[in-house]
C-alpha cells in the first residue's frame, strides 16, 4: 500500500515538472515576422489564431468557417483564423462569464455589445486582457486616425489608466436605437373607428376603449385585444413607454438624472405612483392583456399573427418586426405604425434614451503569445479603412453588386441614411432584415466604425413598409426626437472596485438586471394587474418601506458617487 | 531471535497480501465493473472538490484559484446578510417541502394499484401513460404547462372561461405558483417512481397472502397489514435519500416559470446562484459558490439527522 502512495507521489511530480517545463517552453517572438502596418498579407508565413466570437440567429446561421468572406479575409491576410466557439448572441454574457472564469482562454475575442466598460476593465485590472495602446499607435494606421478624428469616442475607449483595451465596433449612425421604447398601433383599426393617433395618456385610453368596444375587426365578436405587450423580446415591456408620461423611466436602473448631475430614484415617487393608478385602470378595464406580464416572444407572435382576423390593436417594441414577420407572414407588419411619446396629466412627456456608446468589441487575452498581439491587430486594422471593407465583411456586399457610390446629384437632393444624416453609398440589392440570413460574412464578427451617414435609404423605401430602417429613422426623427431630453444616465459608467459587490447585490434585489425581475418590477406588475391595491395609501407604503430596507438610498448613492467620478 | 520474528512477520504479512490479491483476481470482472464508477466519482466528484476553496477566496480569474486572496467567510456572511437571504431561504424549503408531502406517497399509492391491477392490458397501458413525461425534457414539459394554462389560448382556461367561471391567471400568479410547481412535476414523475416500489412489492413473500387470505383478510386489510410493511424500509431509504436533495429543487424548471407576478415565491437558492454567478454582467463565482457549499452543507447535515432518526425509530437506515 504505501509502495503505492509513494509510487502514485512520485508520478505526480514527473507531471509536474513535465507541465512546467512546457509552460516555459513559449517562445514570445515564435519566430514570427510581421510585415509593416497597412500592408498585406500581414504574415508571410501562414499563422493561426484562435478567435471566440458569436453570432445572432436572426441574422446569421453562425457557420463562420464556411462564410466566404472567412477564406477571403485568410487569404488576404495570411492568417488563419480558428474559430473555437461559435456562440448565440442570447447566451454569450453567460459563456463569456464561463470562458473567463475557466482560464482556458482563445487569443481573442470579438463580440459587439457583450463587453461591458465594467467588464473590460474588471478583466484588464486582473491581466486577463492585455493593453492594445501600443498596438492602437504603432500597428493601426487606420483605427488611429480615427480616434485622432473623433476625441469623444477616444475618450469612452480609453480607460481609467489611460490606456485601451478594445478595438471598437462604433455603430454610432444606429439612431433608432437610441430611442427604442417604440409603440405601435394598428393602423387600419385608427382608421375603421375615424381615430387620430393619440397624443395623451388621456387620448390613448380612448383609443383603447374604442378598440375594445367599437369592434375594428368587424367579425362581430369583442375579441380585440387593445394592448399587450411581452416579457421578452426587443422592448416588449410597455412599462417604459406609458411611465415616461408620468416621469423619467430607465428599467436599466430606475434613475434619472436631475440637471446634469444629481442622481434620483424615480420608482418609489408620487409620480410613479400616479403612472400605475393610470396602467392599473388600463387592466382593470381590460385594455392592457394581463398576458403582458407572463408571456414570451413565440405566445406573443400568435397572438399579433393570429390567422384570420387581427386581434391585436397595439403593442409595445424596439421595432414592429419583434412580434410581426417583416416583409411576409398575415401581412400586419406594414399596417403597425409608430405612435409618439404621450403627453401625461402633469405634462411629462419624453422617451426613454439610450446615448450613443462604445462597444469594447475586440479584446485580447494574455493567453495569446505576443507575437500574436500585433498580428490581431493589423488584420483587424483592415476593418477601420472604410465602408467598402466593413460591407464587403458584413456579407461579401461587394461594391458595384451590392451597393454603389453615392452620385453628386444624389448628395445634392439630400438622400440621407438611417440616421437622418447624408448618406455615403447606396445600396443595389438588399436582404430582408429577419427574413433572409447573411451567411457569406462577419455580421457580428466584424469590428466597424460607422459615426453617422452610412447606407443611404433609396427614396423608393418610403412606399416599401418592409424596409424597416426606413419606417424607423422617420418615427424617430418625427416623432420621439422632439420630446427626448438629458434625464438619461450616460453610458460605460465604471464603478469603483469597493462598490462593485454591493452594486451588484443591490442591482439584483431592487432592479433585476436583464430579464430578471427586481424588487421594482415586482411590485409594479402587482399593482398593475391588482394583485396588490394601488390606490391603498398601507400597499404603497409597504412597498416604498420595502424599497428603503433593501437600500435603495446606497443604490442612489454609490450610482451618484460614481457619475460624479466620471466628471458629470 | 528477533530477526526470525520479523522474518516470520514479515512472511505472515507476504502470505495474507498474497491472499487477498488472489481474492482480486478470482474476481477481477467485478472490479473491473467498479473501477468506471469509482473513477467518475473521484474525477467529477473528488477532484473538483478542491476548487470549492473558492467559496473562502475572492476568486479573480487572471490571478487562478491559488492566486486570489483569501477571505475567509465573508462570501458566506455576503449571503447571510443579504436582503433576499429570508425569501430565498423560505422559498427554496417550502417548496420542497410542498413537493416532498405531495409527491412522495403518489408514487407509491400508484404502485399498489398498478400492482393489483388484474387486467394486464390495462396494467401496462397505464404504465406507459405514466412514464411517458418523464422523459420529456425540462424545456418541453415548461413549454407544454404555458400552453396549456395560458389565459385565453389555453384549454384550461377556455374550460374555465367556458363553464362560467373567470379565468384564472395559473402562470402570473405567485400564490399560484408552488401549485402549478409541484403538482405538474408530480404528473410528469410520479410513474417513474413506481419502478421501485413495483420492484419492492414483487420482493413481498406471497405466502404471506395466502396465510392472510385463508384467515379471511380482505384486499385493504392485506395491503395495510402486509405489502406496506414489506415495502417500509424501500421508502425509508427512499425518503432518506430524498431529504438530501431538499434544497436541490430543479433548476431549470423554476428558472423558465419564473416572471415578475411570480417572483415572489418563484426565486430558490440555485436560480439566485445562476442569477449572481453566471448570468451578472459583475459575476460573483466566489459568492455562487460559497451559496452552494452553505447549500451542501445544509443538505448533509439533514440526511445525517433523518438518517439518525430513522435509525432510532424504524431501524432501517443508509448506514
Amino acid at each position: 500500500m504505501k509502495k503505492a502512495v509513494h509510487l502514485v507521489l512520485a508520478l505526480l511530480l514527473v507531471a509536474g515538472f513535465a507541465f512546467a517545463g512546457g509552460e516555459d517552453e513559449a517562445d514570445s517572438s515564435g519566430g514570427v515576422t510581421v510585415n509593416p502596418p497597412g500592408t498585406y498579407p500581414v504574415v508571410n508565413e501562414r499563422v493561426t489564431v484562435d478567435l471566440v466570437t458569436l453570432y445572432n440567429q436572426v441574422e446569421n446561421s453562425g457557420l463562420l468557417d464556411e462564410a466566404e468572406f472567412t477564406a477571403f479575409f485568410e487569404d488576404l491576410t495570411n492568417v488563419e483564423v480558428n474559430f473555437v466557439e461559435i456562440i448565440e448572441s442570447d447566451q454569450m454574457d453567460e459563456k463569456l462569464n464561463l470562458i473567463l472564469a475557466s482560464g482556458d482562454l482563445p487569443d481573442f475575442f470579438a463580440t459587439p455589445f457583450h463587453i461591458s466598460a465594467q467588464e473590460a476593465w474588471l478583466n484588464a485590472q486582473s491581466g486577463v486582457f492585455v493593453p492594445l495602446t501600443d498596438v492602437i499607435n504603432n500597428n493601426m494606421p487606420n483605427l488611429r486616425a480615427r480616434l485622432d478624428e473623433y476625441d469623444w469616442i477616444d475618450d469612452q475607449l480609453t480607460f481609467p489608466d489611460g490606456e485601451y483595451y478594445a478595438f471598437p465596433r462604433v455603430e454610432a449612425n444606429c439612431y433608432h436605437c437610441s430611442m427604442s421604447r417604440k409603440y405601435w398601433v394598428y393602423q387600419p383599426w385608427l382608421d375603421a373607428l375615424g381615430l387620430d393617433h393619440p397624443e395623451t395618456t388621456e387620448e390613448f385610453r380612448e383609443m383603447l376603449i374604442a378598440f375594445r368596444d367599437g369592434d375594428p375587426n368587424g367579425n362581430g365578436m369583442q375579441d380585440e385585444i387593445p394592448m399587450v405587450g411581452a416579457t421578452a423580446g426587443w422592448n416588449g415591456d410597455p412599462l417604459e413607454f406609458i411611465m415616461n408620461s408620468f416621469i423619467y423611466t430607465d428599467k436599466g436602473h430606475f434613475l434619472q438624472r436631475i440637471e446634469g448631475s444629481t442622481v434620483e430614484f424615480v420608482a418609489n415617487t408620487p409620480e410613479w405612483r400616479e403612472g400605475l393608478i393610470y396602467m392599473n385602470g388600463l387592466f382593470e378595464e381590460g385594455l392592457l392583456a394581463q398576458e403582458t406580464f407572463v408571456q414570451n416572444v413565440d405566445q406573443m407572435r400568435a397572438l399579433v399573427e393570429n390567422p384570420g382576423v387581427p386581434i391585436v390593436g397595439s403593442y409595445p417594441a424596439g421595432w414592429y418586426g419583434v412580434y410581426s414577420v417583416n416583409g411576409g407572414g398575415t401581412g400586419r407588419y406594414a399596417d403597425y405604425q409608430p405612435i409618439s411619446p404621450l403627453e401625461g396629466p402633469n405634462g411629462e412627456r419624453q422617451p426613454t434614451y439610450s446615448p450613443f456608446s462604445v462597444s469594447y468589441h475586440t479584446v485580447i487575452t494574455n493567453q495569446a503569445e505576443e507575437w500574436k498581439i500585433p498580428v490581431i491587430a493589423q488584420m483587424w486594422d483592415w476593418f477601420y479603412e472604410g465602408y467598402v471593407n466593413q460591407q464587403l465583411s458584413q456579407n461579401m456586399n461587394e461594391l458595384g453588386v451590392y451597393f454603389r457610390e453615392i452620385t453628386p446629384e444624389e448628395r445634392a437632393a439630400g438622400i440621407v441614411a438611417r440616421d437622418g444624416i447624408l448618406a455615403d453609398y447606396m445600396p443595389l440589392d438588399t436582404v430582408v432584415y429577419g427574413s433572409e440570413k447573411q451567411d457569406r460574412g462577419w455580421v457580428r464578427t466584424r469590428p466597424g466604425w460607422q459615426v453617422a451617414g452610412g447606407r443611404g435609404l433609396p427614396p423608393e423605401w418610403a412606399d416599401d413598409p418592409s424596409k424597416q430602417e426606413w419606417r424607423l429613422m422617420v418615427a424617430t426623427k418625427q416623432i420621439m426626437e422632439p420630446f427626448a431630453n438629458e434625464k438619461y444616465m450616460p453610458p460605460n459608467l465604471i464603478v469603483a472596485a469597493e462598490f462593485q459587490d454591493e452594486r451588484a447585490d443591490l442591482e439584483q434585489i431592487i432592479v433585476g438586471p436583464g430579464n430578471t425581475a427586481g424588487l421594482v418590477d415586482q411590485y409594479t406588475a402587482e399593482f398593475i394587474t391588482g394583485a396588490r391595491d394601488i390606490n391603498d395609501d398601507a400597499e404603497w407604503d409597504a412597498y416604498v418601506d420595502e424599497l428603503r430596507r433593501a437600500g435603495v438610498d446606497r443604490w442612489v448613492e454609490i450610482n451618484q458617487v460614481t457619475l460624479t467620478n466620471a466628471g458629470y | 531471535m528477533a530477526t526470525e520474528m520479523q522474518a516470520q512477520q514479515v512472511a505472515q504479512i507476504g502470505r495474507r497480501q498474497r491472499i487477498r490479491w488472489t481474492k482480486i483476481a478470482v474476481n477481477w470482472e467485478l472490479y473491473l465493473l467498479a473501477l468506471l464508477p469509482v473513477a467518475w466519482i473521484i474525477i467529477f466528484r473528488y477532484i473538483p472538490m478542491y476548487g470549492a476553496q473558492i467559496a473562502f477566496r475572492r476568486f479573480v480569474a487572471g490571478a487562478g484559484i491559488w492566486g486570489s486572496q483569501w477571505v475567509g467567510f465573508a462570501n458566506f456572511m455576503r449571503f447571510f446578510r443579504s436582503y433576499n437571504f429570508g425569501n430565498v431561504m423560505w422559498n427554496t424549503l417550502s417548496l420542497s417541502f410542498y413537493q416532498l408531502l405531495a409527491g412522495f406517497p403518489i408514487p407509491i399509492i400508484l404502485a399498489i394499484f398498478i400492482h393489483y391491477c388484474p387486467n394486464t392490458a390495462f396494467k401496462k397501458t397505464v404504465q406507459m401513460v405514466t412514464y411517458a413525461p418523464h422523459f420529456i425534457s425540462v424545456v418541453v414539459i415548461v413549454g407544454i404547462i404555458f400552453k396549456l394554462l395560458a389565459t385565453r389560448t389555453g384549454i384550461v382556461n377556455i374550460a374555465i372561461s367556458n363553464l362560467g367561471f373567470e379565468e384564472v391567471n395559473f402562470l402570473g400568479s405567485f400564490r399560484a405558483f408552488p401549485h402549478v410547481y409541484v403538482w405538474t412535476g408530480i404528473w410528469q414523475n410520479m410513474g417513474y417512481g413506481t419502478i421501485i416500489y413495483l420492484a419492492a412489492l414483487s420482493g413481498v413473500d406471497p405466502e404471506l397472502h395466502d396465510s392472510a387470505k385463508a384467515d379471511g383478510a380482505h384486499i385493504l386489510q392485506r395491503i395495510w397489514h402486509i405489502d406496506i410493511p414489506g415495502i417500509a424500509p424501500t421508502v425509508i431509504i427512499l425518503l432518506i435519500l430524498r431529504t438530501g436533495y431538499l434544497l436541490e429543487i430543479g433548476f431549470e424548471k423554476v428558472l423558465l416559470m419564473q416572471n415578475g407576478l411570480n417572483i415572489r415565491t418563484a426565486e430558490v437558492i440555485n436560480t439566485y446562484v445562476y442569477k449572481i454567478g453566471l448570468a451578472s454582467s459583475n459575476p460573483s463565482f466566489s459568492y455562487a459558490a460559497a451559496i452552494g457549499l452553505f447549500k451542501s452543507v445544509v443538505s448533509f447535515i439533514l440526511i445525517v439527522a433523518v438518517n439518525r432518526i430513522s435509525r432510532r425509530v424504524s431501524e432501517t437506515s443508509l448506514w
